[in-house]
């Protein structure tokens, strides 16, 4: 046994002595101008109306190009099948020219009816694509694909709208019991809808795919009409589920469609091959517009998720680069001192759900002091190491300085035990809290780190750690069985309003039971205003009436970080972690990267 | 025997259809649902999906629904991936984890039979302690610490194989080094058992009395019935390594069965997860009635019905 | 080889239980060879050292420190074995977690041999269309996704309406921490039990059942059942001794597959909860953090690998006195 123990111990030095400042592993330039991308996962679908999350849309944002495409540093958005665009001053009416030169891989070119096709398609209930929610700034998207009604003023005509000048929706079934007068006034929602009804003679319409605000004026002219002035409409044009789909190949093959042998593709890469499992393949497109530009041959996805097992094959030289959150945790002590390391801001929040709805929880202090408590500094630098930042306002930056984002809490501990006694715990005696997980290395020693932050500063207080299986702890989240949840949110665009949204009372990403109306206002003001600045001012104001009542405890803001081999240039940190791999290339002869590292591994 | 094979495979059908009935309602009863992220989405398009792959309907219904899909052989889509149907995935994970489990089990077979052997019949010589230690300390070792540390060995620090991945022969070797490692022990041993126990019976002595060589003795006398505590757990092992083990295609990043499992469990892929119990118990219960046929052939005292 | 033969042979053969049949020789007695007795002091010492070794230790195994995250082993500060990423004393975490560990290797173990053993022979033993039926449930048993079943047992157990009448039926009344922890860790723990109990017995079964089948139709037991015997006597006085050796063989070899699915099971957060800590979830997590931080690996898997493998060299020990005592 000791031998064994002493073995081990000489291998472990071995591979972890490596001289700072070095590369980390082997370092061969693949032959071909090929890149190997870890990626954390399979893709659940490759339809990028269908596809879930980011680990597909890193993927299917190199086989479907949209309006516009992301920059790959800034992530801001660039021409790509729209080579020019109009605004008008209202933010509500956007003209895209579509570029001539745009083709399908079938030769075809792309027209805005394919936009068209795409986004009614993306729309229609019968899809049933996830991140429908992503379009509903479209004109009458909300009410396609939820089935909801429109109300018409039979007098005049027009359709009634709400406070906040988007259009009132009903559901059918609301819209009968007001018909019927019924609605007790446990039901707020029936009661507020029955008092803005009162005096107009109504109907309820419903809404077609023809309805949604989305038109091509010719081949190359596309209009889009959004319901409200959305100023970040541009942005959202870069998402996958705003690429457009080809209808040839969808109406023919159904589901299959983005199987290798059907799938027709417009962007700068194809698929050639998908294997669950084991990996994604993809070549270059040469009927691609920009396809001179385009320098990778060949891009190979691999889906293994265990963090360490992608660390040795990175390590082996059989991956180039991997997206970022797949290092293993401890390893980073080691990795991040190495010139393989890469990191950079990213819009993700990692907070607590607090239920607010029961006590102790529903009493503002105790939330407040249970935030104040939190030595966030230290956490950040001791237990988590990858650079993440400590955070005490919901947002996790501040975009480029255009927002002013509320500064938060921070670590106070007297201040955490004055608001506790008040509360009536003092010393924390007789708060007992259950904090909900999802089991997982890095929630756990956040879990227990948190546990001992209050420990420390309330010594009689309890709190009981619950760990559960991933979508155990969904459910649970779901159903607010909770007093603290760990919970952690990443943005869908670039723009406060992706947070913010998410706690409007109306959300179902807010299981907290936290209502607050002047917030509700705020935001949806924020979301129909044309001006950016003051747009902007309205969400820190919401945000601040957020941080003033605590039913989130901001812990951290996390980092993009990952690792790059020296011959893959063009792959950068960003906010949301999305490259495009038109930007990207290999490297293949070691004087263009970096001779002197190479020879310095070695 | 042809009647005993027909009785076996006919009481198998029922069993089947327990077996996924009960599977059915247990992943349905199960706390979650498929598409549950931890990004919720609007109630409306949950609906959406719920309709669109019929998890609306009542669970009768869904359920005479897949029996009716069943028959025809259809196991329906994957809901974790909507474009791949189950039938699909089943036949790629049985080509990669078949492979690695026969390899592993035969590699366990022919290294632990005859170590049995060495250890019923010369129990005191060094090198049979010696390798007998080596495969305690083997089936002694948790995978998931033997797999990292032939990884770092063989991988990182000699660059002999690679560390992970699927699809070339040198792939193979250290995932079926670590799999073998935990039975080559268990064979071992139940061989060692089964054969001193073999070798103190009556008829042993008389073969020997009649002077039958020894060779012949051990060979077509006592082996015989002292594999059948091997056979009878060759059955279930088998079928568990055919039908892919979770750690070790976790840790060497293999695209099996086992690695589709937890997939679906977690993302509650109740199609592919039928399916994969569907297949494990298909394969259970063809080896084990190889495994019992082996086994009267060999032991005559074992009747068949 | 010839049946008839052999069927002649058999019938030749004496009943071993006897005694007529001479032991095999051997030199000393398996249980005193000194590498067994060594097993036996290392499995005694860390077992005292997990049940009172806590209470001379200066740390918590929950008592986190972030200032000190990660240091390795030192005499000076007090943490012989290092501390973990949350600044927690691994000997701490590595004697509570032993508690674990034993608790549930020993339980399982115990639950699964018992019930693999008497379930195997008596469905070998019964035959015909009995066995048949208990063959198939142990097949059906073992198709199952028994992490669903964790999952559906361990959502039904969260209720108190489906705890609290249990606990009365039980005639038990138990107020304060007790309740609570029935209520919350103390089902988690039974349903461990459970879970791990009921999927280690399904092979040790099939064994048992093989060996009963092969010894059922010998004469002593024939002669056994014409003298008038029970079933239960004929199980317990002939056919389960009989096939202890293959008994206990798999037995030994139950606890460490025990121990890793407990890991496991942990690992997807149905099993113990944090801050405990059992010595699969300590190497577990000591395999990810090898490169940076080789004490969390080396000594929760060098204890872990040691145990078993004492286990082992016991468990072989006692099968060879047991088929030599014949």
């Amino acid at each position: 046994m000791e031998r064994l123990a002493s073995i081990t111990v000489g291998l472990l030095l071995l591979s972890a002595c490596a001289p700072p400042a070095a590369y980390f592993g082997k370092i061969e330039p693949p032959e071909e101008a090929v890149l190997r991308v870890g990626n954390g996962a399979d893709p659940a679908s490759l339809d990028p109306h269908r596809a879930p999350g980011s680990v597909e849309e890193q993927i299917l944002i190199n086989l479907f190009e949209g309006l516009t495409e992301y920059d790959p540093v800034t992530l801001e958005p660039i021409p790509a099948v729209a080579e020019a665009w109009e605004v008008d001053a209202r933010a509500m009416r956007f003209r895209f020219h579509l570029r001539r030169a745009a083709r399908w891989s079938t030769g075809r070119p792309v027209t805005a009816w394919d936009f068209v096709y795409s986004w009614r398609r993306a729309l229609a209930p019968e899809t049933a694509s996830p991140n429908a929610y992503l379009l509903y700034y479209i004109k009458n998207a909300e009410a396609y694909n939820t089935g909801k009604l429109k109300v018409r003023d039979r007098r005049t005509g027009r359709f009634l709208r709400d406070e906040f000048g988007r259009d009132l929706l009903l559901t059918a079934e609301e819209a009968d019991r007001i018909r019927r007068g019924e609605g007790s006034d446990a039901e707020p929602r029936l009661q507020r809808l029955r008092r803005r009804l009162e005096g107009f003679v109504w109907e309820a319409v419903s809404l077609r795919a023809e309805d949604v605000g989305v038109r091509a004026l010719d081949e190359h002219t596309l209009e889009v009409e959004t319901e409200v002035p959305t100023a970040f409409f541009l942005k959202l044009t870069s998402l996958g589920i705003y690429r457009p789909v080809p209808r040839e190949a969808v109406e023919r093959h159904g589901r299959a469609w983005t199987r290798p042998e059907h799938i027709v593709s417009n962007g700068p890469f194809r698929l050639v091959e998908f294997t669950p499992g084991r990996r994604v393949v993809l070549e270059k497109n040469p009927l691609y517009w920009d396809a001179a530009r385009v320098r990778l041959e060949r891009v190979i996805f691999y889906p293994y998720d265990e963090a360490t097992t992608l660390l040795n094959l990175y390590k082996g030289g059989e991956v180039d680069v991997l997206v970022s959150g797949l290092l293993p945790p401890y390893a980073l002590r080691l990795l991040r001192r190495t010139r393989d390391y890469v990191s950079g801001p990213y819009l993700l929040s990692y907070f607590l759900l607090v239920n607010v709805r029961r006590p102790p929880l529903d009493d503002g202090r105790v939330r407040r002091a249970l935030a104040l408590a939190i030595d966030r500094e230290r956490l950040c630098r001791r237990l988590l190491a990858a650079g993440q930042q400590p955070l005490g306002a919901f947002t996790p930056s501040d975009f480029h300085g255009l927002y002013p984002r509320p500064k938060g809490v921070a670590y106070d501990p007297e201040q955490a035990r004055r608001l506790l006694a008040a509360a009536g715990y003092p010393e924390g005696r007789g708060l007992r809290l259950r904090y909900l997980y999802n089991a997982g290395a890095l929630h756990a020693q956040i879990a227990e780190a948190l546990q001992a932050e209050w420990r420390r500063v309330f010594p009689q207080i309890r709190i009981e750690l619950i760990a559960q299986e991933w979508q155990v702890y969904l459910e649970t989240v779901r159903l607010g069985d909770f007093d603290l949840a760990r919970r952690s949110f990443s943005a869908d665009f670039s723009d406060p309003a992706s947070f913010l949204d998410s706690m409007l009372s109306t959300s179902p990403n807010n299981p907290t039971g936290w209502r607050n109306p002047d917030y509700d206002r705020l935001v949806q003001q924020a979301n129909a205003e044309p001006d950016a600045r003051r747009r902007m001012a309205l969400l820190a104001r919401a945000e601040h009436v957020l941080l003033e009542d605590m039913p989130i405890i901001p812990i951290y803001s996390s980092v993009a970080s990952f690792l790059r081999k020296p011959y893959v240039r063009g792959w950068h940190a960003n906010i949301l972690d999305r490259h495009p791999l038109k930007f990207v290339v290999v490297e293949r002869t070691a004087t263009a990267f970096d001779l002197q590292a190479v020879t310095r591994a070695r | 025997m042809g009647r005993y094979v027909l009785k076996r495979l006919l009481f198998a059908l029922p069993l089947l259809w327990l077996i996924l009935t009960l599977t059915f309602f247990l992943v349905r009863w199960a706390p979650g649902k498929p598409f549950r992220r931890e990004r919720a989405l609007p109630a409306e398009i949950e609906a959406h999906l719920d309709r669109h792959y019929g998890l609306d309907q009542p669970w009768h219904v869904q359920y005479v629904n897949y029996l009716r899909g069943l028959a025809r052989l259809d196991f329906g889509p994957s809901y974790r991936y909507p474009a791949v149907t189950v039938r699909e995935l089943l036949w790629r994970g049985l080509r990669v984890s078949a492979p690695i489990g026969f390899a592993a089990y035969a590699l366990a077979l022919g290294i632990g039979i005859p170590l049995g052997m060495g250890a019923a019949l010369r129990p005191r010589a060094v090198w049979v302690r010696a390798l007998m230690g080596l495969a305690v300390f083997g089936v002694s070792t948790p995978n998931f610490v033997l797999g990292p540390l032939l990884v770092l060995l063989f991988s990182l620090t000699l660059y002999w194989v690679p560390p992970a991945g699927w699809g070339e022969g040198r792939h193979l070797v250290l995932p079926v080094l670590t799999l073998s490692a935990a039975y080559i022990a268990y064979i071992a041993r139940l061989t060692q058992s089964g054969l001193q126990q073999a070798l103190a019976q009556d008829y042993i002595r008389t073969a020997r009395a009649k002077g039958l060589r020894p060779r012949t003795i051990l060979l077509r006398h006592a082996l015989r019935p002292a594999l059948l505590p091997v056979l009878s757990f060759t059955g279930p092992s088998l079928a568990f390594l055919l039908a892919g083990t979770v750690v070790i295609e976790k840790i060497f990043a293999i695209p099996g069965l086992g690695h589709f499992f937890v997939q679906a469990a977690l993302n509650r892929d109740y199609t592919l997860i039928l399916g994969i119990v569907s297949l494990t118990s298909v394969l259970l219960i063809v080896l084990n009635l190889v495994a019992d046929i082996a086994m009267a052939r060999l032991d005559p005292r074992v009747t068949f019905r | 080889m010839n049946a008839l033969m052999n069927r002649e042979q058999s019938v030749c053969r004496e009943h071993r239980q006897d005694g007529e049949e001479p032991s095999s020789v051997r030199t000393r007695a398996p249980l005193q060879r000194p590498s067994v007795l060594l097993a036996i002091g290392i499995l005694a010492l860390i077992s005292a050292a997990v049940v009172i070794g806590p209470m001379w230790l200066s740390y918590g195994y929950d008592q986190t420190d972030l200032d000190l995250g990660l240091s390795p082993p030192s005499l000076s500060n007090g943490h012989y074995l290092g501390t973990d990423i949350l600044g927690r004393d691994l000997l701490a975490r590595l004697l509570y977690g032993g508690r674990i560990s034993l608790l549930v290797a020993l339980v399982a173990t115990v639950l699964s041999t018992v019930i693999g053993t008497l379930y195997g022979a008596l469905s070998g033993y019964l035959g015909g269309r009995v066995d048949d039926v208990m063959m198939r449930v142990v097949d059906l048993l073992f198709s199952l996704p028994y992490l669903f079943l964790v999952l559906v047992l361990m959502a039904l157990f969260a209720e108190p309406e489906v705890v609290d009448p249990l606990i009365r039926l039980l005639r038990w009344h138990p107020e304060g921490a007790w309740a609570e922890w029935l209520r919350g860790p103390g089902v988690r723990m039974v349903l461990l039990f459970v879970a791990l109990g009921a999927v280690s017995w399904l092979t040790l079964a099939r064994i048992v059942r093989g060996q009963v089948l092969a010894l059922k139709n010998e004469l002593f037991v024939e002669a056994a059942r014409a003298a008038g015997a029970g079933t239960w006597h004929i199980l317990f006085r002939h056919l389960i001794p009989n096939a202890s050796g293959p008994i206990l063989a798999y037995t030994v070899l139950t606890i460490p597959s025990v121990m890793l699915q407990e890991a496991f099971i942990s690992f997807l957060g149905l099993g113990i909860q944090a801050p405990q800590a059992s010595w699969g979830t300590l190497v577990h997590d000591g395999v990810e953090a090898m490169s940076v931080a080789p004490w969390l690996f080396i000594f929760p898997a060098g204890t872990m690998v040691l145990v078993l493998f004492c286990f082992h060299v016991i468990g072989e020990a006692l099968r060879e006195a047991w088929e030599g005592r014949g």
